[in-house]
């Protein structure tokens, strides 16, 4: 099960250099400035955390925090 | 012992601004510097052929080193973007220009990012089927010949660029040992279709992110060798991104990760031998990591150690 925390962790392993722990969960990514590579960086991350596979597709609907945590723990 | 003996390149002085280019895809200046790592892309000068880039490389290649024409008897040009339609292969066209003795054998690799540790492989092979001698290794692969600039995923990324590598007896380097990959299932993700370079950014660096790391970890426990102990690690600069996702799963040597593409961008199967020309080659580094890796996908790893018995 994916936590606020433990995607917090994802993008700090990932080298995303925001200030992570200051981040609101409801936030969208680009309001605090992550960028196309940044999330290709944080998806392959939380894949090797969890194991999964997000399909190209899904990845629209994942633009903060708390809808990766939506989107992983509902549909796994 | 067959090795590499010298490097030379040729990259074009025309070419694009990547902050300009990046303006117009509303991307930022910090994007183009930190995730990029290009600020200036080199194109094809007017009226210049892949034959043409490939045979200023060699020129240059004859003239910084002893090489002469006449001892080459291989000559490889690593290309998927040769003159024309490919028909005849590039490296006839590239003998012609040069004016190589008819006894050279030329042909063709067709491979993209992978390409120079391949044909280190493929020369170093075949030279030493011919009990020695002199051969050459091109690497010229223009993409711009097939990137839209209106293509916001490739635009921004690739460089053109040729290098032309010296293999033969009494090498600086030897090849220590090699590795190859291929997983044809991400052949859709990087391919041309209807004349235009066609990019899944995603995939591409999801494979790279996934493959590269662990083959090269795998290359160095096999000859137990450990991370401490590469001096260098030259691999393919597909972006400053990528190279950063890779470096971080080499915790304590990531800055050993040569980054230099802030003035060609991602100049395919030239990135590698760019480096070694640039950086590496003359200076007191004794042993290093190649990894080219791309379409097909496709990837490669070698060790390179300093040939100790190398007489100047």
């Amino acid at each position: 099960m994916l936590t606020e925390a433990s995607i917090k962790q994802a993008m700090s392993d990932s080298g995303i250099t925001t200030d992570v722990a200051s981040l609101s969960s409801e936030q969208n990514f680009s309001q605090y400035g992550l960028d196309s590579l940044d999330l290709f960086n944080l998806f392959v991350e939380l894949e090797a955390m969890t194991g999964k596979t997000v399909p190209d597709e899904d990845l629209d609907q994942m633009k903060s925090i708390q809808d990766v945590m939506n989107y992983f723990n509902d549909k796994y | 012992m067959i090795g590499i003996k010298s490097i030379a390149s040729y990259v074009p002085d025309n070419g694009i601004d990547n902050f300009a280019q990046a303006k117009k895809f509303e991307e930022t200046v910090a994007f183009v510097k930190d995730k990029l790592g290009a600020k200036f892309l080199p194109r094809l000068e007017k009226g210049e052929e892949t034959s043409d880039i490939a045979a200023k490389a060699v020129n240059s290649l004859l003239a910084k080193s002893s090489l002469h024409k006449d001892d080459i008897s291989v000559l490889i040009v690593v290309t998927q973007n040769p003159d024309g339609a490919g028909l005849p292969h590039c490296s006839a066209l590239v003998h012609k220009k040069l004016d190589l003795p008819a006894s050279v054998a030329a042909f063709d690799v067709s491979l993209g990012c992978s390409g120079y540790v391949y044909g280190l492989s493929i020369l170093e092979g075949i030279l030493q089927s011919l009990g020695g001698k002199n051969g050459v290794l091109v690497t010229a692969d223009p993409y711009s010949k097939i990137v839209s600039q209106a293509d916001r995923a490739t635009s921004m990324l690739f460089g053109d660029a040729a290098t032309a590598t010296w293999l033969g007896e009494n090498p600086k380097w030897l090849i220590k040992d090699i590795s190859f990959g291929t997983d044809g299932n991400g052949a859709d993700f990087l391919k041309v279709e209807n004349a235009q370079l066609v990019m899944n950014g995603r995939q591409v660096f999801n494979f790279a992110s996934q493959k590269v790391a662990p083959a090269i970890k795998s290359l160095l426990l096999k000859n137990q060798i450990s991370e401490d102990a590469v001096d260098a690690y030259v691999i393919h600069q597909g972006s400053l991104a990528i190279v950063d996702a890779i470096a971080r799963k080499f915790k304590n040597n990531e800055n050993k990760f040569i980054r230099a593409l802030e003035n060609t961008g991602n100049t395919v199967s030239s990135s590698i031998p760019l480096i070694l020309e640039e950086i590496i080659i003359g200076d007191q580094c004794l042993r290093l990591v190649l990894s080219g890796f791309g379409v097909g996908f496709s990837w490669a790893t070698c060790i390179l150690e300093r040939n100790v018995d190398y007489v100047d």
